[in-house]
């Protein structure tokens, strides 16, 4: 019997128009080469605007019995009211989710023919959003129920619009009140968003999940028997159920925002080329091997010939994002790599080179000079006229001029040409001393090893 | 001005003003108590209040009846059309008479132009209760757009499909909304609303 109703009201609602006009928002048509992850966060973050529509046209569907002027009539019937709304209910929340599913099978899609990573990591991501979308329609039935009035249901999805103009982290990172830190909790707002982090190589956490699948289910669950439930005693008991939800959800989330993620394993796995020297690259970023391979070898056979206790291989490490990279070690060169919306790397070969060499094949140290001091200044001019030294060629003009943190070119060619001048055993016996300084980080200043005299 | 007024009552204009002068009144105010974070949006958001409010008015209550009428419809749906979008922008632009405006009066006029066409293209197509629909779909579109921002659209285009929230200056999205503009109003002038 339910299931025959919810195939007439499949065909007679505005189910098949809540998945139409849902499409735009679900589909997600980003940078696929980065992979399955980076798509189902940019579609959990485009999802949020479709919250307001899905809201307004599930209190469209709830205000019809009253707009035909039926509801006291379909109150005298023998058959319970919720065996009469749950299918109504199921109506546009099927709709809601063919969006969403079509929006999931695009972007998996998507990153099969990008040849992107297709990490298992996205389907719990996906999974969660699912149940989401699910919140906007049970909220959007149980307004329609009482306020069944016909500007409700385009008042709604503007007041909702509003509350994603103003209700997002910014306001914690943004602004005179910032305190830099967005809270965990935030991870309950209306967009159960989870953004701002190394998309590509992420997962969510555990904790984070459960929190959501907890606070969406009792929201859910709580829309439901307002909605369909006839007496007043069991709507009451819907305020209990979002209690419920919102005590079992907050002491499961993490603390801060952005402990909703962490690395995942697996695709920070290092592929490596078969033969040597070896090359190395995430697993996310495969495809930006090709990218690699060539530079990483040049820059590998010009330190076996120029400098001792020349390193074997080139390894990427994943981009720390503002914290200092990994210290170096003598026998690998470490490398962030950027992959684009390809999943190639967006330098051109000659900048990868370049930064491998920087430092002659080092990463830099975590107790270098503050930025912006003229201590950095000199070490970062040391880094560069080292690899201008290695290639034998000037150094070049910073990439970004604007950007007052690298040294100009009136700073490095100066450097290079003073190191140029000494004979060119001292020459090699200097860009040896400061690789050996950036693999055991003394405190010294870089730029007297390479040209102080001594 | 008897038929004037009788007609103003028919189409339930009286409560479409106060929904749209309250709806521009409560964006003010958050705009004013958030020390004016997000103007451009509220000022969005007013105008698409606005318009939707003027939705339900675009049909009588009785659409077949009022087409048995040996009157001219043509030219009074399009004054209807064209005044309920000079009054958006007039109850969104007075905003400006409590200090700072929302936004620029060209980006109200654009908005609202292209709003109100969409909304007369929703009565024409669904029904003027159901004449919410385009606008805000587009507007979901939009911010979709705008919110994931590395796409792969050319920049023309984009600025097309987002032009509700372009800048005041831009001329691709004044360009999309003076043809939604002009072609919802004269579809809904020749057409009519939906039976």
């Amino acid at each position: 019997m339910i299931g025959r109703i919810l195939r007439i009201e499949l065909r007679r609602s505005n189910a098949r128009w809540m998945a139409l006009l849902l499409l735009p928002a679900a589909v997600t048509y980003g940078e696929a080469g980065r992979g399955l992850t980076v798509l189902a966060l940019d579609q959990r973050q485009s999802l949020v605007a479709a919250f307001p529509l899905a809201m307004g046209l599930a209190a469209w569907h709830a205000r019809r019995e009253r707009r035909s002027r039926m509801d006291e009539l379909l109150a005298t019937t023998a058959r319970p009211r919720w065996q009469r709304m749950l299918p109504a209910a199921a109506a546009p929340a099927i709709g809601a989710l063919t969006a969403y599913l079509v929006g999931i099978a695009v972007a998996f899609g998507l990153v099969l023919a990008a040849g992107g990573y297709l990490s298992a990591l996205a389907a719990p991501i996906f999974a969660v959003g699912a149940l989401g979308l699910l919140v906007p329609v049970a909220l959007g039935l149980v307004l329609g129920r009482w306020l069944p009035f016909i500007l409700v249901p385009p008042v709604v999805v503007i007041v909702f619009f509003l509350f994603l103009f103003f209700g997002d982290t910014e306001a914690y990172t943004e602004g005179p009140d910032a305190s830099g830190e967005p809270p965990g909790r935030l991870l309950l707002w209306i967009a159960l968003q989870v953004a701002g982090t190394p998309f590509d190589l992420a997962g969510v956490t555990a904790r984070t999940h459960l929190g959501q699948v907890l606070w969406v289910v009792a929201l859910v669950a709580a829309g439901l028997i307002v909605f369909a439930s006839a007496s007043r005693r069991a709507r009451a008991t819907s305020i209990l159920v979002v209690a419920l939800g919102a005590a079992a959800a907050l002491p499961v989330l993490p603390d801060r925002y952005a402990d909703a993620y962490y690395l995942d394993p697996d695709a920070t796995e290092p592929v490596c080329t078969a033969d040597a020297p070896q090359v190395c690259v995430l697993r996310a970023h495969r495809r930006a091997l090709t990218d690699l391979r060539q530079p990483a070898r040049d820059a590998l056979a010009i330190l076996a010939a120029k400098l001792p206790n020349a390193p074997t291989s080139v390894v990427e490490i994943p981009d720390p994002y503002g914290a200092p990279l990994p210290p170096a070690r003598a026998e690998s060169v470490y490398i962030v790599l950027w992959p684009g919306g390809d999943g190639r790397d967006t330098r051109p070969a000659a900048d990868i080179t370049w930064t491998l060499l920087a430092g002659a094949g080092t990463t830099g140290c975590a107790n270098a000079p503050a930025f912006g001091t003229p201590e950095r200044r000199r070490y970062e001019t040391a880094r560069i006229v080292a690899a201008a030294w290695l290639l034998d060629q000037e150094p070049p003009a910073p990439a970004n001029p604007d950007n007052p943190a690298l040294p100009r070119r009136d700073e490095t060619l100066p450097a290079y040409q003073a190191l140029r001048a000494w004979p060119p055993d001292e020459q090699r016996a200097r860009v040896a001393a400061l690789r050996e300084a950036e693999l055991t980080c003394p405190d010294t200043d870089r730029l007297d090893i390479l040209i102080a005299p001594r | 001005m008897r038929l004037l007024v009788l007609y103003l009552r028919s189409r339930r204009v009286p409560l479409s003003v106060a929904a749209a002068v309250g709806s521009a009144a409560a964006l003010w105010s958050i705009d004013w108590a958030t020390q004016h974070r997000a103007s451009g949006a509220a000022a969005l958001l007013a105008v698409v209040a606005a318009t939707l409010a003027a939705g339900p008015g675009l049909a009588g209550a009785d659409t077949n009846l009022d087409r048995t009428a040996a009157i001219a419809w043509l030219p009074r749906r399009a004054v209807h059309a064209v005044a309920a979008c000079a009054a958006v922008i007039a109850i969104v632009a007075a905003t400006g008479l409590g200090g700072e405006p929302l936004a620029p009066t060209g980006q109200i006029v654009r908005d609202a132009a292209g709003m109100s066409g969409l909304l007369a293209a929703g009565a024409v197509g669904l029904g003027a209760s159901r004449a919410w629909i385009p606008p805000l779909s587009w507007l979901m579109l939009a911010w979709t757009l705008a919110v994931a921002d590395r796409r792969t659209l050319p920049e023309t285009a984009l600025a097309a499909l987002t032009w509700m929230l372009q800048p005041a200056g831009s001329t691709s999205a004044a360009v999309v909304a003076a043809v939604l503009g002009t072609a919802g109003t004269l579809g809904y002038a020749v057409l009519g609303p939906r039976r």
